[in-house]
């Protein structure tokens, strides 16, 4: 009974829930940098550049979680903007909360480019973005929408696609 | 092992050597195949694993990356068709377990952290530990476990098949050696029993076959080679062993018929001498002359004696006539007849000390009378003039062994044994020379013998004769000119009484005068006849000679006088006479009328007297004759004549 007790403690799916939900969601953001691949990356030994737009909700975990990693031998950056027209230079873009207004807007503004648009809003696949946090089970997922990221000229790692919801 | 190596048979020895050769071989193959295929399984499960871990960490990469732990527990579920891997995990970058398979398993049953990477062993178990990454970013860890079970079944099924193979060709090893080994045994036992049949059969012609041209087939070519040499050498040696044997026989017969030869022309001069000796009417001076030449004469009698005996004594024909005696008769006969008159002239006192009660011996008496003679003879040759010599006889503590050949009628006494000692005031015997004296040839030193003549054959004889009456002689001496001292000792017997009533008749006999007899004296030799008749007729008897059976006849056979039944009472008779044999007439006569009769012949082996008392002669004498012992049978026979058998024989006419 103890031990049974105790192997839940320690358990798998005991530790989830102590997440923060912000730290597991810049720990993602970070690996998207590990799966998508950019056009002319192999060629470029510029950082990488992760970029949030609006307000920041990811407090220090973004930070802590990128500092010191490589991709591809790329270092990792982050940039934090407030204009829409800004952006244009991430190769990872989060939209956050606050621009749910403007976020159609920003999409378009971003179309062509090869800017890999993440948010956790709701429907934000449906209306262009590319890739979508959503909850399940109190689990964060991943919804990916797969014409969005072509479009921009990016590839997806079938293995991320082995774990996320491809949108239609 | 070793102890036992040794004495183990080589077809063995050859077995063990090719069982111990093989079998090491075997081993040696058997553990070096299993040491590589130990090796080789080992890295190919390694890289069968590492593969393994390689793949489930490529495609886990994204379900650690994004939390998926349903997708990584999905992909380790794959790892069930792997039956080898026995638990896998997928820890977190941060080192946490994400995934594990199977899914009953505990994570207690897991590590808590992956360890380093790379491949150990541990246990039973092979334990794989793979980084996860993604585009050069580490993102976790996967830990694998796979089963060595497998590993080691197979290999414990190599080893079976190893030890199957082993024995197979251990079978095969004896069976081969089995049928080798006989081209190397067989030959060397065959050989070994030619061996042992030369040595059993003494055979030499035999040879061992010869199996081919190896050391073996070089043994035995040797072996044959050496049987054929001490064949020839063998044979060589008992041809030189015939020759020397035939040459030695004819040897000693040439000197038996030359020692008889000589002997017997000194039978009548001897004999002559004495009569002549003790003829009152011979001047005295010639009659000195005269015992100047009859000692002479016995001397060289004497040594041709000591020739025949021990001529008879290397042949083993010395015979003894055994019977019950008192030996102090027989000493003091050896000392009346040839010692005191010697001791006399060289002014040597003689004294005889008799302490032994019991005195009879089972002997042959003229055979230990020669021996005492020998000794005192010796005792006075040695002994200066004014010396002295002393006799004793004593029992002591029985030492010989108990006698072979015992009296038919009597019963031996072990209580005691009879001693009779010799001692002088000689020159002594050094005590380098003492235990030679007994040899034949032998006296003392080479020096001693200047001056004292003889052939130094006296005490071998008497050895001879001693070991033959299973008693014993021995010499000692203090050193030289210290004196000797001779000792013969004989185990006593029980006098027989019939004998000593005998004697007790006798000496009454011996009160009385010897009867006259008449006697027939048959000898072809005229001088010895009339020898013979001269010294019979001296001592009182009537006597007619005759040359040959013919002319003995011609006399036995006249008629008696008026008062006579027969003519004679006694027959002296030569065996070898020119018209036949004396035990013929012997034959003739004994069965006409009753008569005692004495053979002479120079043959005196068992067989001859045999013949003799066949042929029906009551005494048996050997050439050459002593006139003692003629003398003294003469008298026995008077003796045993009854008076009045002569009367009752006339009666019968």
């Amino acid at each position: 009974m103890t031990a049974l007790v105790m192997a839940c403690v320690t358990g798998a799916h005991a530790q989830t829930a102590q997440v923060p939900e912000y730290e597991a969601k810049a720990f993602f953001l970070f690996n998207f940098a590990h799966f998508v691949t950019w056009p002319s990356q192999e060629s470029s030994h510029a950082p990488l550049i992760i970029g949030i737009l609006g307000d920041d909700p990811f407090g220090s975990y973004l930070d802590e979680t990128v500092r010191g990693e490589k991709v591809a031998n790329r270092p990792l950056t982050i940039q934090r903007f407030r204009q829409k027209t800004e952006p244009k230079n991430c190769n990872i873009l989060f939209i956050s909360q606050s621009e749910r207004d403007r976020a159609a807007q920003i999409i378009s503004n971003l179309k062509g480019r090869s800017v890999l648009t993440v948010s956790d809003m709701d429907d934000f696949t449906d209306i262009g973005g590319m890739i979508q946090f959503f909850s399940e089970r109190d689990k964060i997922r991943v919804r990916i929408n797969l014409d969005a990221v072509k479009a921009g000229n990016m590839k997806v790692s079938s293995k991320l696609l082995s774990v996320a919801e491809v949108a239609h | 092992m070793a102890f036992s190596l040794r004495n183990i048979p080589i077809k063995r020895k050859l077995m063990l050597v090719i069982l111990l050769t093989s079998g090491f071989a075997i081993l040696v193959m058997g553990s070096a195949l299993i040491a590589y295929e130990l090796g080789t399984f080992r890295r190919s499960l390694t890289g069968n694993i590492e593969v393994l871990a390689q793949i489930i960490a490529s495609n886990s990469t994204a379900a650690v990356a994004f939390d998926d732990r349903e997708n990584a527990n999905e992909i380790l579920r794959a790892l069930a068709a792997e039956n080898q891997i026995t638990a896998a995990a997928i820890y977190d970058r941060n080192g946490r377990l994400f995934a594990s398979f199977p899914e009953a398993i505990s994570a207690r049953q897991l590590p808590p952290a992956p360890g380093p990477v790379g491949h150990r062993f541990e246990h039973s178990h092979l334990v794989m530990v793979q980084p996860i990454f993604q585009e050069g970013g580490r993102l976790g860890t996967i830990y694998l476990q796979a089963d060595l079970t497998q590993m080691y079944r197979r290999l414990s099924v190599y080893g079976i098949l190893l030890l199957v193979v082993s024995v197979c060709s251990f079978l095969g090893a004896i069976a081969l050696s089995a049928a080798l080994q006989r081209r190397i045994s067989l030959p060397i036992l065959e050989l070994a029993k030619v061996a042992t049949a030369v040595s059993d059969r003494n055979d030499y012609s035999v040879r061992a076959a010869k199996h081919g041209t190896d050391e073996i087939g070089y043994l035995t070519e040797a072996f044959n080679q050496m049987l054929s040499r001490i064949g020839e050498s063998n044979e060589a040696l008992s041809r030189a062993k015939e020759a020397a044997e035939s040459a030695s026989k004819e040897k000693d017969q040439f000197l038996a018929i030359l020692s008889h030869e000589l002997r017997t022309p000194l039978t009548p001069a001897l004999a002559a001498a004495a009569v002549l000796e003790s003829d009152e009417t011979v001047p005295t001076q010639a009659r000195r002359d005269l015992a100047v030449i009859r000692r002479n004469i016995e001397v060289e009698a004497r040594l041709i004696d000591d020739l025949l005996d021990i001529n008879r004594i290397v042949r083993g024909k010395l015979e003894l006539r055994r019977q019950v005696v008192d030996a102090r008769s027989l000493l003091e006969h050896a000392m009346q007849n040839y010692c005191l008159d010697a001791a006399e002239k060289k002014q040597i006192r003689v004294s005889t000390k008799i302490t032994a009660t019991k005195t009879h011996v089972f002997v042959d008496s003229s055979r230990m009378t020669q021996v005492f003679w020998n000794l005192l003879q010796n005792a006075c040759k040695f002994t200066p003039e004014g010396g002295s010599i002393d006799v004793l006889v004593y029992n002591a503590e029985p030492q010989l062994s108990s006698p072979k050949v015992l009296p038919s009628n009597g019963e031996s006494d072990r209580l005691s044994d009879l001693v009779v000692e010799v001692r002088d005031t000689g020159m002594g015997i050094s005590s380098e020379s003492l235990p030679r004296i007994f040899d034949a040839f032998e006296q003392g030193e080479r020096s001693r013998g200047h001056g004292f003549g003889g052939l130094g054959l006296g005490l071998a004889i008497s050895r001879a004769i001693c070991d033959l009456h299973d008693g014993s002689i021995s010499a000692a001496s203090e050193g030289k000119d210290k004196g000797a001292k001779f000792t013969v000792r004989l185990p006593c017997v029980k006098p027989v009484l019939q004998k000593e009533t005998e004697r007790g008749i006798a000496k009454i006999h011996d009160a009385l005068a010897t009867p006259s007899l008449r006697v027939l004296v048959v000898e072809d030799h005229p001088d010895t006849a009339e020898q013979f008749a001269r010294l019979l007729r001296r001592a009182g008897h009537e006597v007619i000679c005759a040359g040959s059976i013919k002319e003995a006849l011609t006399h036995a056979l006249a008629k008696p006088d008026k008062n006579r039944a027969c003519m004679f009472d006694v027959l002296i008779s030569d065996l070898d006479l020119p018209d036949g044999s004396g035990r013929d007439l012997m034959r003739n006569l004994a069965a006409r009328y009753p008569i005692r009769g004495i053979a002479i012949s120079g043959h005196g082996m068992k067989e001859d007297v045999d013949g003799s008392m066949q042929a029906g002669f009551s005494y048996h004498i050997t050439k050459p004759v002593n006139w003692q012992e003629l003398k003294s049978t003469i008298e026995k026979i008077a003796r045993e004549v009854p008076q009045n058998g002569r009367g009752s024989v006339e009666k019968l006419v």
